[in-house]
């Protein structure tokens, strides 16, 4: 068993007094993240799946555990339908079987993040959002979270329901590390936004994991314009026959910020379908890094899987890594990809410059139409047309500087 | 690490034989260690810089560890400690092709070279195990002033050039396996062809390896001066044995300012053979290297050729076909770097997984800052045949420049139904019809080959369809 860990400040006692109250099975698994926690040491650049994020300078020890301040909201409307929110700990002693085998297994995936088992070990309260079977939500479920080095969320959205959820990120802190985990049952449709508008200072981790039942369907936008670093892993699951996903991803980035996105399209039943697009548009020194892999399972037949990442780099200073991979076990698919790195395209900036544009807001509109696709198909514009609100006055900035 | 023993057992390889060859003048015992580097080191009368070489290679050999990434699973079965690291069938190099010895010119007329070939082909080197047992120079190449030989003789003879040019391409710290054959290396091709000489015919090489738990590690060094031009080509066909062989090349080519270096690959290894392989280029200032490489046979080939692209308008090409049946893996990829503006990278790779065979793409794209005008697309296709099979995309792109154009994209698929019931319609057999869209998915590959070549593997693709359908 482990013992004080100097380097995390995050031990057994600690966790045990964080897990106080909770069920023995929860306890267990805060126990056992820990353990996986000790066992993979602090990323440097030679770590597999962090060999191109740009570690130096930054302090990525683990924090001792404050927070969560959040504000939540739920309709009354839904409200009345039957969705609720609790924190996390006393859902857990509802007894509710689903929850805890959800909670159990979520890491049992390929995830190489120590910040996943960090958070899973050390978070405190916690936020559990349930929409019951057959409920259509009306307004979109906003969590805009202040504070927090661990928050974690579950979400179950059962089956043959609807809804939309929204996640903003102000946290300002040194370092965040949260932790989704959604479960789309039957028949069921999500729309999932992570927004993340972290402080110019912070590094911000982000692990989200989504299990689709059978004909279920989700749609997930990673929107990142804040933070110092930012790495969000995003692995979808589509578990159930019929399944389909659409991952969609969103970057501007300036100064010296980095961005660091892992995805995974896990392909485990016939008949699913996925879809990806991850679009980063950089400037000044900034960096982005794209590792995303589409796994089609042996079995998987009928599987139809698409994943593209497009970036643009808006000044000499700025850099653009891609790793976009597959893993293909089946014959019967249609697996694609696309990768590409490059600058406006000079054809683009001459046509709007002969219609009388600036140089600068010809920049501005061509990166507005490039980030618009991703926009469109997340298709809820209550969400997107205040998310374009947030990216527009980064958007006049391009080429300035900072 | 036991060596499985296995029983290779294959009535459909045609070109499976094993020739009786047990003259042989020098073979080293099983195993590797600084006494048998100094033994290979002496026979072959070796300046005391390439003997220091070949020890400094050797450390670095035992203390790399296997690389992390790679399959494991199959690499983990490689015993080095079974392997002969050198031997020679002949002591005397083949003046002309009567003095070549009769049990080795009999294993070249089986493996189908045609004497009107031979003339056509001009410079013929013809390795055989460890060492080149026959190699004669065309007049008129002579006259052009092109130098090729095996690497030992070209060591011997032009000392100078070779210890300017070896292994600045590939260092032998650059992984576990170019180590292994800085230390143990003999025989491959030694090429240098002068100042804007353009060599009008392919310049040839057989490989083979013909002896039971036999490593070959060839050591190739291409120099293509400012403005020649060189096509190199490389097809090996290896006879049937019952234990794992070891092939571990290094290839390094130097493409001088605008010249332009051509270097086909077959690679037919028999089933049971680790083709673990480093292949690199250098190009300056407007060079143009092109890889063209198939892999069809081995059980676990890993070979990535890579150009780096060193002077401003250089471009570096690859053309690579990968095929894997039952028990292969074809681990095969490519690997460009941009470190200078306006250059210019293309690479196309095309597999087909059959029959439980794994197919892997494996890439790297790099730009390096400051490198503007870099355009580099990557294409690569993979089909399916049955459920069993796999097939990987890893590609990477890192970059550091901003007025670039990099686009990497990749399919995997079947063989499609629409295409399948059109050509059978026209009243060809399912397996004709998957033969025919097999071939034509190899196309642009077989298209940039000799005749000859291309006619062979035509001819491998149709046997190894037979039993892939139904």
């Amino acid at each position: 068993m482990s013992q004080l860990v100097i380097d995390t400040g995050i031990d057994r006692s600690l966790v045990e007094r964080l897990s106080a109250g909770e069920p023995a099975w929860l306890q267990h698994a805060r126990l056992a993240a820990l353990e996986r926690l000790n066992a993979m040491p602090q990323p440097d650049d030679r770590t597999v799946g962090w060999r191109r994020t740009a570690l130096d300078g930054l302090d990525l020890s683990p924090p001792m555990p404050v927070g969560p301040e959040y504000t939540l909201t739920i309709s009354d409307a839904d409200g009345k339908q039957g969705v609720r929110a609790t924190t996390l700990a006393d859902a857990s002693l509802s007894g509710d079987g689903t929850l805890q085998a959800m909670l159990e297994h979520a890491h049992i995936g390929r995830s190489v993040s120590r910040y996943a088992a960090l958070t899973e070990s050390a978070w405190q309260a916690g936020i559990f959002i349930y929409i019951p079977a057959g409920v259509e939500v009306s307004e979109p479920i906003s969590i805009e979270l202040h504070e927090g080095s661990y928050p974690r969320i579950a979400l179950i959205a059962g089956a043959n329901s609807q809804a939309t959820v929204v996640e903003t990120h102000r946290e300002a802190a040194r370092l965040s590390s949260g932790l989704v985990d959604m479960l789309v049952c039957g028949g069921a449709s999500l729309r999932y936004a992570h927004v993340q508008e972290c402080g110019p200072s912070t590094a911000v981790f982000s692990h989200q994991r989504a299990v689709l039942e059978r004909d279920a369907r989700l749609i997930t936008l990673n929107f990142g314009i804040g933070g110092r670093l930012a790495r969000n892993d995003v692995e979808v699951e589509l578990q159930g026959r019929g399944a389909e996903s659409e991952m969609l991803g969103l970057v501007f980035a300036e100064g010296a910020q980095e961005f660091d996105y892992h995805t995974l399209q896990g392909h485990r039943s016939p008949d699913t379908r996925s879809d990806l697009l991850f679009k980063n548009a950089l400037d000044d020194r900034s960096h982005s890094s794209y590792t995303g892999v589409i796994v089609i399972d042996r079995g998987a037949q009928r599987s139809d899987a698409y994943q593209a990442n497009r970036n643009i780099l808006l000044s000499e200073g700025a850099r653009a890594d891609t790793e976009p991979k597959l893993e293909i076990e089946a014959d019967d698919v249609r697996c694609t990809h696309g990768a590409t790195v490059g600058p406006i395209d000079e054809e683009q900036l001459f046509y709007a410059s002969s219609r009388g544009l600036a140089p600068d807001d010809a920049a501005r509109l061509i990166v507005e139409g490039f980030f618009q696709e991703v926009f469109e198909k997340f298709g809820d514009a209550r969400v997107t047309e205040a998310l374009r609100g947030r990216v527009s006055p980064h958007l006049g900035r391009i080429g300035a500087g900072s | 690490m036991a060596l499985k023993e296995q029983v290779l057992v294959d009535q459909d390889y045609k070109y499976g034989f094993r020739d009786e060859t047990l003259n042989y003048a020098f073979k080293s015992r099983k195993g590797v260690d600084h006494d048998i580097v100094e033994q290979i080191s002496q026979m072959k009368g070796e300046p005391q810089w390439m003997s220091d070489f070949r020890h400094r290679s050797l450390d670095i050999f035992f203390s790399k560890p296997m690389p992390a990434w790679a399959d494991n699973e199959l690499l983990g079965q490689i015993d080095f400690d079974d392997i002969y690291y050198y031997m020679r069938a002949s002591d005397v190099e083949g003046r002309s092709w009567e003095d070549v010895p009769a049990d080795i010119k009999r294993t070249f007329d089986r493996l189908g070279v045609p004497q009107a070939e031979r003339a056509f082909l001009g410079g013929v080197t013809a390795q055989y195990d460890s060492e080149v047992v026959y190699h004669s120079i065309r007049k008129d190449l002579e006259a052009k002033g092109v130098l090729f030989s095996d690497m030992g003789v070209g060591l011997r003879e032009h000392e100078d050039i070779v210890r300017q040019h070896f292994a600045t391409v590939i260092p032998p710290a650059d992984n576990k396996f170019s180590a292994l054959n800085s230390a143990v290396w003999s025989g491959g091709s030694f090429i240098w062809v002068p100042p804007g000489v353009h060599v009008d015919i392919p310049l040839q090489a057989y490989f083979r390896i013909n002896s039971e738990s036999m490593g070959q590690f060839e050591r190739t060094l291409i120099i293509a001066e400012p403005g020649s031009f060189v096509h190199y080509i490389e097809g090996c066909t290896a006879p049937t044995f019952s234990s794992n062989s070891l092939h571990s090349a290094v290839v390094e080519l130097i493409a001088k300012e605008g010249a332009h270096i051509r270097y086909t690959t077959i690679q037919n290894w028999y089933k049971n053979v680790y083709n673990l392989v480093t292949k690199r280029a250098l190009a300056e200032k407007n060079a143009h290297v092109e890889w063209v490489d198939g892999n069809i046979g081995s059980k676990l080939t890993m070979k990535y050729p890579s150009v780096y692209l060193m002077g401003e308008g250089a471009r570096g090409d690859v053309l690579s076909i990968a095929y894997a049946s039952e028990g292969q893996h074809q681990d095969a990829g490519s690997k460009m770097v941009h470190a200078a503006p306006n250059t210019t990278s293309l690479i196309t790779s095309k597999s087909v997984s059959k029959g439980g065979g794994r197919t892997t793409y494996r890439g790297l794209v790099k730009v390096y800052e400051g490198c503007d005008g870099v355009k580099s697309n990557v294409r690569c296709d993979a089909l399916l045949m049955d459920p069993e099979s796999r097939s990987d995309t890893y590609p990477t792109m890192e970059v550091d420049a901003k007025n670039v154009r990099i686009e990497h994209e990749a399919t995997v698929s079947k063989v499609g139904e629409e295409q399948l019931f059109y050509v059978m319609s026209r009243g060809l057999s399912e397996v004709e019809a998957t033969t025919m869209i097999v071939n034509g998915f190899f196309e642009p590959f077989v298209k940039e080959l000799p005749m000859e070549y291309a006619v062979e593997l035509n001819r491998l693709i149709a046997l190894e369809m037979e039993g892939s359908v139904g």
